[in-house]
């Protein structure tokens, strides 16, 4: 969970912060062309409820705190932020974002609220830190790699907790359930992504990297990046081979 | 019939301005707003439409009577209910949100009662409750609510006393809710008839300081003829000196006559005129209740501008033997010492105060309470003044109300209070003497204790008189005299107020009650908004808390024991948190 620290608050007034100057001038006439007492009490609870909701206001904008839970962000992609309420309040949370670079990105959000009377608008920005992967861009892994693809059927073998995807479903009927088994899937052996082969820019290859790497993890081979300066082996997981590859 | 949350806080907030106004509207539009809500259910436009014009043409067809501002008023208000009507069928639009604000708005300019001013303060509860039941519960949003309007009460009694005001007439027109009383007539008689105390009441004010008597002035009455005091040409008379001024407001009940029964001696009213004798009338009867204020002296020296010759009449052939009794007084030269001696001589009379007199000649009134020896404060007066006329003094009868008991100077003046007294020119000056203080003793005590009012009753009248005084009339005149008060008690005022803002600020606070679940919401981070405990406890997906809800939904819902709140006080302590 990430705390995040709040920042200067901002007000806008609405079209009601008007009309209830207005509203105040009406109950002020009344009061003063006939000394009419009713009409001034109206208008003094107006004024302090009016202050009071300013305060009120602030008070709720300055409570209003959110969490990020971890999650994986890729560049590039819109995501919408699971932003967690941290405490009683009244706010809204813009939570679209697209992060166009990887690594540590650090954005502020806009936190908005108009609570209690709707007379104005309360604002705070409260800055998030969020790790974004590399963008999965680039040629697929079983085009680069395999030669060709996956849905090359070679027959069938018993089911031994493989993926749903595989399972050959007709063979269920005759309780005998097994799985599908393609081509160009070999066991045991270790995929190695090589930096230094791929064309293009920095941005390019890591992107390249990340994509392959995404598509082993999903397919469950086992892979090795070789960087200039590092070597990052898929056994460490998912979400450190990525960190690694996001902070590059 | 879907029903959006919009429609639901306008016909709320349509309904709490409306009401006042339900009340004072002709009995075919009474029906109207009743049976018209039905076919606002079930939208049925040109119903209304027929049914509202009806209504609205067979209560107000008299246009004649538009003269009368509350008829005008009344005849508003049903437009407006009608217009909402029309409009309620479709879809919510600026019309049926200005509704509320244009009823809320006539309510408080023509309702201008302790009434209205309490329920003034409902319709902005309830406006406030409105507001916060947006984002809360209605719980919440009573107890969010009821603690904004404690916090404003500090800053809105603040802006009340010191806002600026300017010296500005109050506006005496508009619904007030009283009934009619009359007791008072401008013609005293001296029959027989025995008299009923009433109730009813009459005047309400509240001077500075707490005064044995006060007597109020209704009418001045100089001819004696059949038996009756009326009202004849009168000398005018003009102050010579005046001391014990008291500026107070007078709320006077309708009573469909023109007096206006100020404290004796009026001399200045910002409603109403003196005539040349000091009686305070109004131009029209009074059918509504009238709250002016008015400057009295307490102390005055009053003189009529030539002799009062018509003031000496009565007639020579009655009271004969009065006549020949008072012929010794015309002796003494100095008129003070003929006045007290004529006392005298009426204190020996022994004349019992009694409400049921025997067997008066109200022609022969002097002689005949001498002889009978029982009468009533009509019969003192008459018998007094005529008495003073044969021994010389001119004297006249003055009728109003008369009373000796207040609370911290707050007087409410009952029909049973009616008093008559006499006023003898002694060396040009007119003095009040009043001839029932030389009864012998009163007869009537019961009958006075039957009447005795309640205390309560003057206890809340009191309370009402004050609120009306200071709130509903407070004015630049007011605001003077609390700021010198305010000078004055400088220290116990702020204090007091920072008690007071203390104690608000301590009630707001404590008014959420404290639930069992308390500590565990702190500990979440998080309270149940729209939502039931349930399904806030349900929505976090965590088998403690699943725990702690099931155990806390047996003890809302089925049976509370000790041992079932202690473990789960002990399940929330246990409670580390969100994982």
């Amino acid at each position: 969970m990430k705390k995040l620290l709040t920042t200067s608050i901002k007000v806008k007034k609405t079209k009601n912060f008007y009309l209830i100057i207005l509203l105040m001038v009406l109950f002020f006439i009344m009061g003063y062309v006939h000394n009419n007492n009713l009409a001034y009490i109206t208008l003094f609870f107006i004024f302090s409820f009016s202050l009071i909701g300013m305060i009120l206001g602030r008070v709720n904008i300055k409570k209003a705190f959110y969490s990020l839970p971890d999650i994986r962000i890729f560049a590039g992609d819109k995501v919408v932020l699971p932003f967690k309420k941290e405490g009683d309040f009244f706010a809204e949370i813009e939570n679209e974002v697209i992060f166009e670079k990887r690594g540590i990105n650090k954005k502020e959000f806009l936190i908005k609220s108009s609570y209690p009377f709707k007379l104005a608008v309360f604002y705070k920005k409260i800055p998030v830190k969020v790790l974004v992967y590399p963008a999965l861009k680039g040629e697929s892994l079983k085009t680069a790699f395999f030669g060709k693809e996956e849905n090359d059927f070679e027959g069938l073998k018993q089911y031994n907790y493989e993926d749903m995807k595989y399972i050959h479903w007709p063979s269920l009927a005759k309780e005998d359930l097994q799985v599908k088994v393609f081509g160009g899937k070999k066991k045991g052996r270790e995929l190695v992504f090589d930096y230094s082969k791929i064309p293009g820019n920095k941005e390019d290859k890591i992107s390249q990297l990340a994509k392959w790497a995404y598509e082993a993890y999903e397919m469950g081979e086992e892979f090795k990046i070789i960087l200039p300066d590092m070597e990052i082996n898929s056994k460490e997981g998912f979400d450190e081979v990525f960190k690694k590859l996001a902070l590059y | 019939m879907r029903y959006s949350k919009n429609w639901l806080y306008i016909d709320i907030l349509v309904f709490v301005t409306f009401l006042p106004f339900f009340f004072v509207l002709p009995v075919l539009m009474k029906v109207f707003v009743i049976v018209g809500a039905y076919f606002v259910y079930k939208k049925k436009t040109s119903v209304l439409w027929l049914l509202g014009a009806f209504s609205i043409v067979f209560s107000f067809y008299n246009f004649w009577e538009f003269k009368d501002f509350r008829l005008y008023v009344k005849f508003l208000a049903s437009m407006l209910v009608w217009g909402y009507y029309l409009q309620r069928t479709k879809e919510v639009n600026f019309y049926v949100k200005l509704t509320p604000f244009l009823f809320f708005g006539l309510g408080i300019v023509f309702f201008q009662n302790v009434y209205m001013l309490f329920y003034l303060l409902f319709e902005i509860f309830i406006f406030l409750v409105l507001v916060f039941y947006r984002y809360m519960n209605l719980k919440d949003s009573l107890i969010k609510s009821f603690q904004v309007f404690l916090f404003s009460l500090p800053l809105v009694i603040l802006l009340f006393l010191f806002f600026p005001r300017v010296h500005q007439r109050h506006f005496i027109f508009g619904f007030s809710g009283e009934n009619y009383s009359s007791s008072f007539s401008g013609i005293v008689k001296a029959s027989n008839e025995s008299v009923t105390l009433s109730k009813t009441p009459v005047v309400e004010f509240k001077l500075s300081k707490i005064y044995p008597k006060i007597y109020l002035r209704g009418d001045v009455l100089n001819i004696y003829k059949n038996g009756e005091w009326v009202r004849g040409i009168s000398i005018k008379d003009k102050l010579v000196s005046i001391s014990d001024l008291e500026v107070y407001y007078l709320k006077e009940y309708p009573n469909l006559q023109n007096y206006i029964f100020a404290v004796d001696l009026p001399i200045e009213s910002e409603y109403g005129k003196l005539d040349e004798n000091f009686v305070l009338k109004s131009k029209k009867p009074i059918n509504k209740l009238l709250f002016i204020q008015i400057t009295s002296a307490l102390n005055y020296k009053l003189s009529p501008v030539k002799f009062p010759f018509i003031d000496l009449v009565y007639d020579k052939t009655k009271n004969l033997n009065a006549q020949k009794e008072a012929k010794r007084f015309l002796k003494i030269k100095d008129e003070k010492k003929r006045l007290s001696e004529i006392i005298k001589f009426f204190k020996s009379q022994k004349i019992v105060y009694s409400l049921k007199p025997k067997n008066l000649d109200p022609l022969n009134i002097v002689d005949s309470l001498f002889e009978k020896k029982r009468g009533y404060c009509t019969h003192f007066a008459s018998a007094f003044t005529l008495f003073c006329r044969m021994a010389g003094l001119p004297a006249r009868v003055v009728v109003g109300y008369m009373s000796n008991s207040s609370i911290k100077g707050y007087y409410k003046i009952y029909s049973k209070d009616a008093h008559a007294w006499s006023e003898v020119l002694i060396n040009g000056i007119w003095v009040r003497v009043d001839p029932t203080e030389f009864a012998y003793k009163n007869e009537s005590i019961k009958e006075f204790a039957k009447v005795k009012p309640n205390y309560l009753d003057v206890y809340l009248s009191y309370i009402r008189f004050l609120i009306e005084e200071w709130i509903l009339k407070y004015d630049a005149f007011k605001q003077e005299k609390f700021l010198k008060f305010f000078k004055a008690h400088f220290v116990t005022i702020i204090i007091s107020f920072l008690i007071f803002v203390v104690l608000i600020v301590l009630i707001a606070k404590n008014l959420r009650r404290k639930e069992l679940l308390d500590p565990l919401y702190k500990k979440l981070k998080k309270r149940p908004q729209k939502q039931s405990v349930y399904e806030f406890l349900s929505s976090f997906n965590d088998k403690r808390l699943d725990e702690i809800n099931e155990l806390y939904q047996k003890i809302v819902f089925y049976k509370s024991t000790k041992e079932d709140i202690k473990k789960l006080k002990r399940l929330i302590k246990n409670y580390k948190g969100e994982k």
